[in-house]
């Protein structure tokens, strides 16, 4: 992938080094030093999944990640789930690629959508996501900030089930209370239930879907007008398949003579990697190979400060409500107690007036007796 | 004599004859007789359709029964769940049918899906109720009436793959004892063949465990004994529905079209499809019927009759009329209904009682209020005329001393200018005279002092009163006098 590569810069070569000496001040190895360091301090990524039971996250997440994590699990069987609360589920692993150092955590949320009532069902989501916000908060604040563990959640990926015509309301509300807190990628699940021309049908709805109900995906990051025509062309497809339509599968098959994670059908075989058959390669392309810096960024710069202006804003309010000193954020005046007396006058008076007029009257009465 | 004849009856059914035939009489053609006057008289077969939006209804419908059949696509949006029954004519040789399909829109989608099965158990209970209905009428035309109770509901399962969803559950638990449930696998071109059959499994653990009775083919008719209970193991079926054809090798072929290979609908190794057809329509549409009238029905008439007051006879008493009990069940009815109307009445007249007792109150009190406010504006009026008469009256007295020492002091001017004023002292004795005598024939100023208004003077003594204009110069004729 020539994307790899991107941020190598080339060294000099050593016979044009006293040249090179002349006119050459040195920082162009600042991309080579952070890429040192970086390796040397490993990286974090914190990845959540939602969506219902049985959309395929766990043998996404193996196909995606390729370790198995969820081993020794218990499907709950469906009288068991008539009243079921959503959980909250954490699998860290650490994986190493070419001395790259990755510690992945994993958020599961079992129990999401499966009860018969689900108002309220991404509650436990949503507090989830304040806590650790919260939590940095309070160690970024703190004294001693050299070992800040950041467990603020980097991406959602959201399953879309393919069984229906677009979003249901359960995914309007849920996507609708998290898109403000981190960065929602939705997919498609189990893709291999519709043919090419749903597919596109589908994801076109979706879209709608999603601008009409005002919910803010992740966005991917314009790219520079100054990159290749491939890197933009590549670009451009990524943008046009959103929301990717996802075939997860954690067994390998044989399909013309190779071996590939593939699902085996009486009528064919389902291959994960093919860019024909699934938004796959793309996904995970973008997840972990291109964007999933932009993707921790995002969730610094622009959801944990919108937590952070939000936090203080309400610590400070609280404090003048308390102690009516001097602050920089104006209070706002009471409403003037006069108008309500002066309403209350201006009753006594007609009451007076419609009592003088009566006394009149019966003066005149007995005066015309 | 009627007793031993029953007697002799009753004895003689259990070891009923069997004879043998001499020759060919031709009852045989009875069933053709029937087989006739049923085609002539056309079916009617109702399916209900149970699940999620998109699983795909009404593709399996028209696939179904190889036709389209006008349905637009449901929204997600849908705010309850309400049924859409639609009813088409179809035509097969020379057999007709009216075919009903009944949706279930909007199921599965609200967030809170408690009460998602209601709407379907009403309908079907209103289907009953109907059918009951036409039958205690009294003039009825059961062989003309259409029969919408619902025959077979097709529940359908989303496939993912681990179990049944607690909905699906809930909703087949309230559905059993009502109408005959087929379970479906819906989509199942998203299985692959290991995991369906593990699927299937659980799926029939999870519905004996919970108690769901679902519909078996029968097996006690010899013809189709084999098939059905063959068929009973293969529930739920797993079937993929299409109506686009794809040409699989030189034939078209209803399928669908993956860039991987090609699902065949009919093909008995892609799905289940051609197993539901044979069951549902080719084998067992005539005993889904059956089933929905003998069992399911009988058990909403007799709960509905038990729950009107109807008892059936037992061996000794009399058979009640159904008649009867109806009669006196509506004269209980109408007697209830005119107590009710009379207490009803009465209460208004009441409440009409106590509103007027209410208003005579008010009445009474106003006219107090009035009354007593006169009393005060009287009482007033005489205070004020006492103020006026006492305050004449010290005018008067105030002015008669005034005219007193009036006199004095002219006498006292006299006394000090002797000649010239003896006429008028004398004149002014005389006036003083008058005044005291009469208090009208006085010098003219003073007669004038007496007419004049009464008023505040701020002067110290009536003589520079007297001078000062300002203060009493009033009337023109007090004017006069003076000058």
């Amino acid at each position: 992938m020539s994307t790899g590569l991107r941020y190598k810069s080339k060294l000099a070569t050593p016979e044009d080094k006293q040249d090179i000496d002349k006119q050459y001040v040195g920082f162009a190895t600042l991309p080579n030093q952070v890429h040192r360091k970086s390796v040397k301090k490993g990286f974090d990524f914190t990845l959540m999944v939602a969506g219902e039971s049985g959309l395929g996250k766990s043998t996404l997440v193996h196909s995606l990640f390729l370790t198995d994590l969820y081993k020794d699990r218990k499907l709950l069987s469906a009288e068991e789930r008539i009243n079921q609360t959503v959980e909250i589920l954490k699998h860290t692993v650490d994986i190493e690629e070419k001395g790259v150092k990755l510690k992945l955590t994993i958020v599961d949320t079992p129990g999401f959508g499966d009860a018969v009532n689900n108002s309220e069902c991404w509650k436990p989501i949503t507090d989830y996501v304040d806590q650790q916000f919260e939590q940095y908060f309070r160690d970024e604040s703190g004294l001693n900030r050299k070992n800040i563990q950041d467990n603020r959640v980097h991406c959602c990926l959201y399953f879309i089930s393919p069984f229906g015509h677009g979003l249901r309301p359960v995914d309007v509300g849920f996507m609708k209370a998290l898109h403000e807190k981190v960065n929602i990628v939705p997919l498609i699940a189990k893709a291999d239930c519709l043919v090419p021309s749903e597919i596109r049908k589908l994801k076109e709805r979706i879209r709608e879907e999603i601008d009409k109900f005002g919910i803010h995906v992740y966005q991917f990051p314009e790219c520079d007008s100054d990159e290749d025509e491939d890197f933009k062309q590549q670009d451009r497809e990524l943008k046009e398949s959103a929301p990717f339509a996802v075939i997860g599968s954690n067994t390998v098959v044989e399909a013309k003579g190779q071996r590939v994670r593939g699902r085996l059908y009486p009528w064919g075989i389902v291959e994960v990697e093919n860019q024909a058959h699934c938004d796959f390669v793309k996904l995970r392309n973008m997840l972990i190979r291109t964007h999933m810096h932009d993707l921790k960024d995002v969730t610094c710069d622009v959801h944990y400060e919108n937590y952070r202006a939000h936090c203080i804003q309400q610590m400070t309010s609280k404090l003048t409500q308390d102690s009516r000193m001097e602050s920089p954020i104006p209070i706002l005046p009471l409403p003037t107690p006069d108008a309500e007396t002066e309403k209350l006058i201006r009753m006594k008076d007609e009451e007076l007036r419609r009592m003088q007029e009566m006394l009149q009257k019966m003066k005149q009465q007995m005066q015309d007796q | 004599m009627a007793a031993t004849d029953l007697e002799r009856i009753s004895n003689v059914e259990p070891e009923s004859r069997s004879l043998s035939l001499g020759g060919h009489v031709g009852f045989d053609s009875l069933p053709d007789q029937l087989v006739s006057k049923s085609v002539t008289q056309g079916f009617s077969f109702n399916i209900l359709c149970v699940g999620e939006t998109g699983i795909g209804k009404s593709t399996l419908m028209n696939t179904l029964f190889n036709t389209t059949f006008e349905t637009e696509e449901a929204s997600h949006h849908e705010e309850c769940v309400r049924l859409r029954p639609q009813t088409y004519d179809l035509q097969e040789s020379n057999v007709h049918l009216k075919l009903t399909i009944v949706d279930a829109v909007g199921f599965g989608d609200q967030i809170n899906k408690d009460d998602s099965y209601r709407p379907i158990v009403d309908y079907i209970d209103a289907q009953f109720e109907n059918y009951l209905q036409e039958e205690l009428k009294i003039r009825r035309s059961l062989f003309d009436y259409h029969d919408t109770r619902i025959h077979v509901c097709l529940y359908f399962i989303t496939p993912t793959g681990h179990s049944l969803k607690s909905l699906d559950l809930v909703t087949m638990k309230k559905l059993d004892s009502k109408v005959n449930i087929i379970p479906i696998i819906a989509k199942a071109d998203t299985i692959s063949k290991s995991e369906l059959h593990k699927f299937k499994i659980k799926i029939m653990g999870e519905l004996v465990s919970n108690g769901v009775q679902i519909y078996q083919f029968p097996t006690d008719d010899e013809a189709v004994a084999e098939i059905n209970a063959v068929m009973n193991a293969h529930l739920p079926f797993a079937v993929v529905g299409s109506t686009e054809e794809v040409k699989v090798g030189n034939k078209l072929v209803r399928a669908r079209q993956y860039p991987w290979g090609v699902v065949q609908v009919e093909n008995e190794n892609h799905c289940d499809f051609v197993k539901l057809r044979e069951m549902l329509i080719r084998v067992n549409m005539e005993d889904l019927r059956e089933q929905t009238h003998s069992r399911h029905y009988e058990l909403y008439r007799r709960c509905k009759l038990e729950e009107m007051g109807f008892q059936d006879s037992d061996g000794d008493s009399q058979p009640f009329s159904l008649q009867e009990t109806y009669e006196a069940k509506r004269k209980e009815f109408l007697s209830e209904l005119q107590r009710k109307e009379e207490e009803m009445r009465q209460m208004f007249v009441n409440k009409v009682k106590e509103t007027e007792l209410e208003l005579k109150e008010k009445e009474r009190e106003l006219h107090e209020k009035f009354e007593h406010l006169k009393r005060i504006h009287q009482e007033e009026k005489r205070k004020v005329e006492e103020k006026r008469r006492e305050l004449e009256e010290e005018t008067k007295a105030f002015n008669c001393r005034k005219a007193a020492m009036e006199a004095l002091q002219s006498q006292a001017m006299h006394a000090t200018s002797q000649q010239p004023l003896r006429k008028d002292k004398d004149k002014k004795n005389r006036s003083d005279i008058g005044a005291q005598q009469s208090g009208m024939s006085l010098s003219n100023s003073k007669v004038m002092m007496t007419k004049a208004s009464v008023e505040p003077l701020n002067c110290s003594s009536w003589w520079p009163a007297i001078q000062c204009c300002s203060c009493l110069v009033r009337d023109a004729t007090w004017r006069e006098g003076f000058l």
